[in-house]
């Protein structure tokens, strides 16, 4: 990380028409086990530094760079330079009063030879858990994030989150039907991994999938399983992105403070959650991260904001500044905001309940691809999926290829019952934070197919 | 950059503990941003991306890990502790005097974009957003400029040496529009050059893009939605190669087939698709986003064969795929950067042109789908994609352009019904493919073909 050294020095000789600076240092540790067929496969460990600087004064810019040969005055200078093109675009900085100070550390360490044995023993369970389960493969993971920044105004604050990541894979063929499954968790450590749940929602994830038959499109009361809740959140939180609302291309621009959904939603993103290994203490403009309530009994009450964001609506931020790789496939550096831990909160009852109240309709097992199928400016979302239709709360056949249809809106407000099957994922693209979801029961979606 | 006896002193590090192959991957990668609102510049950033990762192989067992403390002794820390991930044993394989070995990279750079000032740059954003002034409905469009030098150096336990340079310039285009109902659509698209700034030079070329872009968002607008229904699909020819990507070129690769995830395992050799289906994956074709001199193995790139008439010929195979297939790699071990192990990923996927006549296969459909633009979509064993612009035909004709419209199937079952393919190849700008090894350029492209039947997911009642 940085010495204070480098960064004293650097604050003690701003470039030119820079009047404030800060740093901060990410650093991301992951050391991974995977295991597959009775043996460890593969193994990582991976140690990453990225260094980002913003100046705001006269000139405002911001740079970052992975060589950490590179000195932090010239870091500043490379922002000042970029900042100098930008026709006096302002970067909004705060007092070191209003930002997270001090130092906080959450998770333990834990071994690459606890990894492996996590790994194999998780992995053997799945394999010999039903004779249609054909190839089987488990990471485990102990990721680390630090996160260290500092301030010319004299702020320090530093942050360590470990968290314990779980992938499971498994392929099974079934009456010459060849089908298969993955899912990832965040756990805040080693002795959170229950086995016997993964497993057991592995084998009902494989065992629900058989060859497909024919439906009719058309209306359906619809259970929404955790995987498709949890991928529609994927992409939706966006719609609660302060700055979407703010530039009106959220389907919820003005919705803040009505009524959008059942009176059974509530959705919270939390800064740390009991479930979930990944911690977030500040975000990168030094906020403290808050818990944010986005919805409760389906009136819209919250958004996610950084400084610039929550100034436009006249309220604090809530500590979600965030970088995205927008433009880059490399280092996200672009400024916006992003969750922490996204929860469609659970409600009281079983998912058996859930399907006991479905009647005739159709279970919608899981679903792919998300990013593409939701529009955030209108809300309209088209997903691909496959699911079991029910008769008489009855499964009668499989059906693939099919798409559910309609409003973020719409959605919200037909949830008529939450389960209590909540799981937490991290994004596995950009680490950049988690999401949790349990199944929905809905009223009412378009389902398309053949 | 180290010295070439520090090199191999690296890789000597990482098998002493039997492992049976090494490669050190080194990055050094510049990025600058700008981005534009149509007014002002938003911000511009300079982003430097440098580190390194050691690859140990023992069997079909890998170690990975990387680091960006890129001194010899981090470095060697990092082999050390490879080794000792690699579980025991003692090797007694000697790392051989390193040989360059250099190929000539398919997209050659004249202007490294990191000599360009922001001001060219900025002028060249300002001309394009110019370009779309006056558009009515425009509720916002934001132009983003990004460019990419990366060079890389791959040496290995073989004696191998060799460096890349891989560069682009990218303009993002990010718009929303709002038709006369008030309806509101949002919808970004790259146009890619995948060279130094010369790749810019023609001003006229992007701002047609751009024009293209609007116009083509203004149709969508008045898109009309479709009942769900089954019938013949026409994919315009380019970027609708999408298609393939999806529902074959995912599953042919060897990552997929070694974890028993795709239908193709086991289908060398027999017939899989349609007599229409000669599939390719070629990363060294010049000028195409998805080139490279090497993959990031050190593997020269080159033209895979995957289908032939219909019959399966190739899994796309980096290499320890290609160990646990039993295959040599094809050159397609790729990967984000030096954070990621390479997998088998794919590079310029397109369906070769055939011998049908394009209009005719439009003509001849009494009630179908004209697909003009694809979003991204996902792939498996059941593959998805967004269409993103598409016309209803009735009666051979084009009768009004549709939205909210969804493509999924069982790739195997759908490439068996390509009846129609066109003589015209079309290729694309190319973007990011997602997957384990982190986001690569690919592009992936055709000329126009039918699927005779295919479920299309449509929201009408």
């Amino acid at each position: 990380m940085m010495e204070r050294k480098d960064w004293e020095r650097a604050f003690g000789r701003l470039p030119e028409g820079i009047d404030t600076a800060e740093f901060q240092a990410q650093r991301r540790q992951v050391v991974s086990v995977t295991a597959g067929n009775g043996k460890v496969t593969d193994t990582g460990a991976s140690s990453v530094t990225t260094i980002y600087a913003r100046a705001s004064g006269q000139v405002n810019g911001t740079a970052c760079t992975q060589d950490l040969g590179e000195d932090l005055s010239e870091l500043l200078e490379t922002a000042r330079r970029d900042g100098s093109c930008t026709g006096g675009h302002h970067l909004t900085m705060q007092g070191k009063e209003q930002m997270f100070s001090g130092r906080v550390e959450t998770g333990k360490k834990v071994s690459a030879a606890q990894l492996k044995q996590a790994a194999l023993q998780l992995e053997g369970k799945l394999r010999t858990a039903g004779e249609f389960v054909q190839q089987t493969s488990v990471t485990v993971s102990e990721e680390e994030d630090v996160s260290q920044l500092v301030s010319s105004n004299g702020a320090e604050m530093e942050s360590v989150s470990r968290a314990i990541v779980v992938s499971v894979s498994a392929q099974a063929e079934r009456d010459g039907f060849g089908c298969g499954t993955s899912f990832e968790l965040n756990l805040p450590g080693l002795e959170s991994v229950n086995s016997d749940q993964i497993v057991d929602e592995i084998l009902e994830r494989l065992s629900l999938q058989k060859g497909p038959e024919s439906f009719t499109p058309g209306r359906y009361r619809v259970l929404l399983e955790q995987p498709v809740v949890w991928n529609i959140m994927l992409t939706a939180w966006q719609a609660f992105a302060g700055p979407r609302c703010q530039n009106r291309t959220s389907c919820l621009s003005d919705k803040l403070g009505q009524k959008i959904g059942a009176d059974c939603l509530n959705i919270t993103d939390y800064s740390s959650h009991p479930a979930c290994g990944r911690q977030f203490a500040f975000d990168y403009e030094g906020t403290p991260s808050v818990k944010v309530e986005i919805m409760r009994d389906g009136v819209m009450t919250g958004m996610l904001h950084h400084l610039d964001s929550a100034a436009a609506y006249s309220v604090p931020s809530n500590g979600r500044a965030g970088r995205c790789p927008q433009l880059t496939s490399g280092i996200p550096n672009q400024h916006t905001v992003t969750p922490d831990i996204w929860v469609v909160e659970p409600g009281s009852s079983t998912k058996q309940q859930l399907l006991d109240q479905l009647g005739d309709g159709i279970r919608i097992t899981d679903s792919y691809d998300p990013f593409h199928c939701l529009d955030i400016s209108s809300g309209h979302f088209s997903i691909p999926c496959r699911g079991i239709l029910y008769q008489d709360g009855k499964p009668v056949k499989n059906i693939a290829s099919i798409a559910i249809h309609g409003t973020l809106e719409e959605l919200f407000r037909s949830v008529v019952g939450v389960a209590d099957d909540l799981l937490i994922s991290p994004f596995i693209m950009t680490h950049a934070y988690c999401v949790g979801a349990p199944s929905v029961l809905v009223s009412e979606l378009v389902v398309s197919g053949k | 950059m180290l010295s070439q006896q520090e090199i191999r002193q690296v890789l000597g590090e990482a098998i002493r503990t039997g492992g049976d192959f090494a490669e050190l991957f080194w990055e050094d990668k510049e990025e600058h941003d700008i981005d534009f609102d149509g007014h002002k510049v938003g911000r511009a950033t300079t982003v430097r991306t440098a580190g390194a990762g050691i690859y140990l192989l023992r069997g079909e067992q890998s170690v990975y890990v990387c680091t960006n403390d890129l001194s010899l002794s981090s470095l060697l820390e990092q082999a050390r502790r490879a080794a000792e991930l690699l579980d025991g044993g003692t090797g007694s394989l000697q790392v051989p005097p390193l040989v360059v070995r250099q190929i000539v990279s398919p997209n050659p750079v004249e202007i490294s974009p990191g000599d360009v000032d922001n001001a060219r740059k900025i002028a060249l954003l300002r001309d394009v957003s110019g370009s779309t002034a006056g558009y009515k409905g425009l509720r916002s469009l934001g132009i983003g400029y990004s460019d990419k030098d990366q060079r890389v150096m791959i040496a290995n336990t073989e004696g191998l040496y060799t460096e890349d340079r891989r560069t682009a310039c990218r303009l993002r285009m990010r718009a929303t529009v709002e038709g006369n109902d008030g309806k509101l659509l949002s919808r970004w698209q790259d146009y890619v050059q995948p060279f130094g700034f010369e790749g810019m030079r023609d001003t006229g070329e992007a701002t047609a893009f751009a024009k293209d872009f609007l116009d083509r968002m203004a149709v969508s607008l008045k898109a009309e939605p479709i009942r769900s229904c089954t019938v013949a699909v026409v994919l315009e020819a380019g970027s609708c190669g999408t298609f393939w990507h999806e529902c074959c070129g995912h599953p042919l690769e060897s990552i997929a087939i070694a974890s028993g995830s795709s239908e193709f395992c086991g289908q060398l050799g027999k017939k899989v698709a349609s007599d229409k289906v000669t599939l390719l994956d070629d990363g060294t074709l010049p000028g195409m986003y998805g080139s490279e001199a090497v993959d990031d193995e050190g593997t020269p790139t080159r033209r895979n064969l995957l289908i032939e008439q219909g019959v399966l010929k190739g899994y796309l195979c980096d290499r320890m795929g290609g160990r646990r297939l039993g295959m040599q790699s094809t050159g397609n071990g790729r990967k984000q950067d030096y954070t990621y192990a390479p997998t088998s990923r794919m590079t310029n996927t397109f369906l070769a042109p055939g011998t049908d006549d394009e209009e005719e296969m439009i003509r001849d459909i009494d009630r179908g789908l004209f697909v003009t633009g694809c979003g991204g979509g996902a792939g498996g064993r059941e593959f998805s994609i967004e269409i993103t612009e598409g016309w209803w035909i009735e009666k051979g004709k084009l009768v009004h352009p549709v939205s909210g419209l969804t493509l999924n199937g069982r790739g195997m079952e759908v490439i068996k019904l390509v009846d129609r393919v066109g003589s015209k190849l079309v290729p694309d700008f190319g973007g990011f493919c997602g997957a384990s090894s982190g986001l690569v350029p690919t592009t992936s492209f055709q000329p126009r073909m039918r699927v005779s039947a295919m479920a299309v997911g449509g929201t009408a009642e």
